[in-house]
């Protein structure tokens, strides 16, 4: 009788196990493994372990300021982006710990920008985040967070829990691209024709304030905690904020992150001070509110890149054989970017 | 909270942890603990002061008729009875038939002239009303004819009335067939719950995947009826008759696979309806509790009355023997067919279409019965092949997919128009041209449906020869995983659900 029932378990068990590893396939197809957010979250986990000298985490101003085959061409650093078009930056602390395990020697790059209010982020910004992340503990703790900080309701945890439940409707959709993934070689470089075309003039719209706001709790929380983190296990991190165009709103909030992150001591780079300093001109060098164009990205690159060297003292690897494949990523890249730059940035292309 | 969604599968899966964790005889007090939440879940919480009046009444009313029928008071006991069944019966009345007298008061005081306009009440009906009140009636009517005992425990009648699986849509049950059921405490039987969680899956299955889609492509054209016509029409006909079998057997699969789960077994609603060679068998094999319901406590009673018998006898008579067989038993059916109309909602839609239509059918078929007989034998059809019963199958199912249109479309001469729309069909080129993919579904989502008709088609060939679970449960494990995995994958992929569809609820939830 016991060891009848001791079968049963097991082939419960079984049962579900197989039902868990076919339906994570299934929503792994029918998700569509294709886009941004597939290049910079599920590409980052494609370099070797411990192989990257610094990882830039953050929203989408990440990997349009930073150009990761041009900084390895010009000063040999292998630096990838990991983020998402609308990742909030409530989710930075868990893609710390994930990107952490994979690279725990690199120097973290943290964007400080993303900031949501509870009512803005949307289930599929959620989706976005945690959609293309490897299956672990770490990316189940990050949705239940997200949903807990973005107070969904339960349909919506379980589709965020469950992708197939938002994804099978593309069923009918399907191709044999669906089958495969198609990883792009140029190490997070964007490759977008508003990126590399578009010229918007912000100028106007640009907004300084020296003011504080007190942070909304979630974010305060998260921010605390990765603070905190970083000082216990010793990370090396600096902090960034991103050129771009905020409301007055948002701008008192990092005015108010930029004070608690330098209590802790740690290095904060403030795109928007160091404007000038950066040469960004705002009338050439986004190609909306939010975005630096490449122009504007090729600054910022030469900024951080030089920044990083200095302080962290990254060595050159170009001629290091393990690294063949940046020097590919250039050569892609560059093909792809050349039309596009002026006469004074095809020095990068030397 | 409905029951294909996330949260009813939590709901069901913590109330079955904790039914069997509990001690045995405290079990049926979990069913009634779990039935509240339900109700809470589902319903406007305001609501459950009809069904607990329900509650108290019966159980008042069943404990007087037993004390009466104990000291020899018949007319004591005559009277709890129609106390409880006027205080039940008033209930639904109230809430589902006000508006349907109103409306008819007001349109004949139009007709007449008057002024009169009395205003429609805004009455909301607790979950399962129509389903439980036939239920408590039904016992009442037991407790009267001696068939079975009252219940004094007033939470034991509770959970007789709310048992949650019957509150969504039936099936409406005997307290003498569940009282055993529901009162004992089950023990865990792994292969009864798995049974009964394979039922749920194959109903969420007929809901998502099929139901849902033939959903779409009936409002499609009953939206636009001048634009959808001639063969249109007969596609959504059939569509909504295919619609509403899935819909509702797939609910009855989900609740009685729920049920069984806890160990209680509540009686079938459905046996594969479309295989049915006559409207009578038809509705003998569909909604069969409340078939059996109104045969048993309406046409039974009603034909054995004095007045009946008095009618036989006149019949007899003045026309004789042949007649004084069928005329009584055809009025009888016809107070049936009204109550049945009646009882599915207050309209005359549902009164003359859906309940008149086929007390016609099955009236016409038994008075022409000798014609058709005479007309075969001259015309030497063999009525023992299988072309013969599949003519008689498709002729049912021509039938209840005309009654059905009643039942759909709701407003009595919008039926008929609809029907003037598909009488003489001139656009058969609908099936060769594409046309059929603009109904809402694209060829893939179409081609979906008909595979999933026919997986259904090839399920009820199996239910024919008996349960297709222990058919399955003889195969080997691999073969049963497969087909397991399948179901699970054909919900998940092809169902309608989530973000991006518009999750219709039962069609019978609203009765």
């Amino acid at each position: 009788m016991k060891r009848t029932y001791i079968a049963k378990i097991v082939k419960i068990g079984i049962f579900l196990i197989l039902l868990y590893m076919f339906t994570f396939k299934a929503s792994y197809v029918l998700k569509g493994n294709m886009g941004d957010n597939f290049q910079q979250s599920a590409g980052f986990f494609q370099e070797p372990k411990n192989s990257l000298d610094a990882v830039f985490i953050g929203a989408s101003p990440t990997f349009t300021s930073w150009v990761a085959p041009l900084a390895w061409r010009k000063y040999g650093i292998a630096v990838r982006t990991f983020g998402n078009n609308t990742q909030p930056f409530v989710a930075t602390k868990n893609l710390l710990y994930l990107a952490k395990e994979r690279q725990p020697n690199a120097v973290y790059m943290i964007a400080i920008n993303g900031l949501y209010g509870v009512e803005d982020l949307t289930v599929q910004d959620i989706h976005a985040t945690t959609d293309y992340l490897p299956i672990s503990f770490e990316k189940l703790m990050l949705i239940n967070d997200l949903c807990k900080k973005f107070q969904s309701t339960f349909s919506e945890k379980m589709e965020i829990f469950i992708p197939l439940v938002r994804y099978h409707s593309r069923w009918n959709s399907l191709n044999r691209k669906f089958f495969h993934d198609e990883f792009e070689l140029y190490k997070g470089g964007f490759v977008s024709e508003v990126f590399f075309n578009m010229i918007e003039d912000i100028s106007a719209s640009y907004f300084e304030t020296t003011e504080r706001e007190t942070l909304p709790d979630f974010v305060e929380t998260t921010l605390t905690e990765m603070l905190d983190y970083c000082k216990a296990e010793k990370v090396k991190v600096v902090f960034v904020l991103s050129a771009q165009y905020r409301d007055e709103q948002t701008l008192k909030w990092y005015n108010t992150m930029i004070d608690k992150i330098e209590s802790y001591g740690f290095p904060l780079i403030n795109e928007l001070e160091d404007f000038d300093k950066i040469g960004l001109d705002a009338k050439t060098d986004f190609y909306n509110e939010w975005h630096t164009n490449i122009h504007g990205a090729l600054k910022i690159t030469d900024y951080l890149s030089k920044y990083l060297i200095k302080k962290y003292n990254l060595i050159d690897k170009r001629d290091n054989p393990v690294y063949t494949s940046w020097d590919d990523a250039y050569e892609l890249y560059s093909e792809i970017i050349k039309p596009y730059l002026r006469e004074n940035e095809l020095n990068w292309l030397q | 909270m409905s029951i294909t969604s996330f949260p009813f599968l939590l709901f069901f899966a913590v109330t079955l942890g904790v039914y069997y964790i509990l001690p045995l005889r405290f079990r049926w007090s979990a069913l009634l603990v779990s039935s509240l939440l339900f109700f809470h879940f589902s319903a406007a919480d305001y609501t459950i002061i009809y069904a607990a009046g329900a509650v108290l009444v019966t159980t008042l009313c069943t404990r007087g008729i037993t004390k009466a029928e104990e000291t020899g008071a018949g007319k004591k006991a005559r009277l709890w009875l129609i106390l409880g069944l006027a205080v039940n019966l008033g209930i639904l009345a109230t809430l589902k038939y006000s508006g349907f007298v109103i409306g008819n008061v007001n349109f004949a005081a139009g007709l007449a002239g008057s002024g009169l306009r009395l205003p429609q009440p805004d009455l909301l009906a607790p979950l399962g009303v129509s389903f439980y009140t036939m239920s408590v009636a039904g016992y009442l009517l037991d407790v009267y004819w001696g068939i079975c005992p009252a219940q004094t425990d007033i939470f034991k009648t509770a959970l007789f009335v709310g048992y949650w699986p019957q509150l969504t849509s039936g099936p409406i049950t005997r307290y003498n067939e569940v009282r055993d059921q529901l009162y004992e405490g089950h023990r865990f039987d792994p292969r009864q719950v798995s049974f009964g969680m394979q039922r749920m899956l194959w109903g969420i299955f007929k809901k998502l995947v099929i139901s849902a889609r033939l959903g779409v492509v009936v409002d499609t054209i009953y939206a636009d009826t001048v634009t959808y016509n001639g063969f249109y029409i007969w596609v959504a006909a059939v569509s909504f008759l295919f619609q509403l079998y899935t819909d509702f057997s797939g609910c009855m699969d989900i609740i009685l696979g729920a049920s069984e789960c806890y160990g209680i077994r509540l009686p079938e609603n459905f046996r594969t309806p479309f295989f049915s060679r006559s409207v009578q068998e038809y509705w003998q094999r569909w909604h069969m509790t409340l078939g059996a319901w109104l045969k048993d406590y309406i046409l039974y009673p009603v034909l054995r009355s004095g007045a009946w018998r008095s009618l036989t006898r006149w019949t007899r008579a003045h026309l004789g023997k042949k007649a004084a067989k069928q005329v009584p038993s055809i009025l009888g059916m016809l107070c049936v067919w009204l109550l049945m109309g009646l009882w599915h909602g207050g309209t005359w839609g549902y009164i003359i279409g859906w309940g008149l239509w086929f007390w016609l059918c099955i009236a016409s078929a038994q008075v022409l019965d000798p014609v058709f007989k005479k007309a075969i034998r001259l015309l030497r059809i063999n009525t023992e092949c299988f072309s013969w019963h599949l003519f008689q199958s498709l002729r049912v199912f021509v039938l209840a997919a005309i009654g059905n249109m009643f039942f759909r479309l709701r407003g009595f001469m919008e039926t008929l128009h609809v029907i003037r729309a598909g009488l003489f069909p001139d656009n058969p080129e609908i099936f060769f041209d594409g046309s059929l993919f603009s109904l809402g579904l694209d060829a893939p989502d179409f081609i979906a449906m008909v595979v999933s008709l026919l997986v259904l088609l090839a399920v009820s060939v199996l239910q024919e020869r008996g349960s297709v679970r222990e058919q399955i449960e003889k195969q080997n494990l691999v073969f049963r995983w497969v087909v397991w995995y399948a179901l699970i994958f054909g919900i998940l992929i092809f169902g309608m659900y989530g973000p991006g569809y518009d999750a219709a609820d039962f069609i019978y939830r609203g009765f």
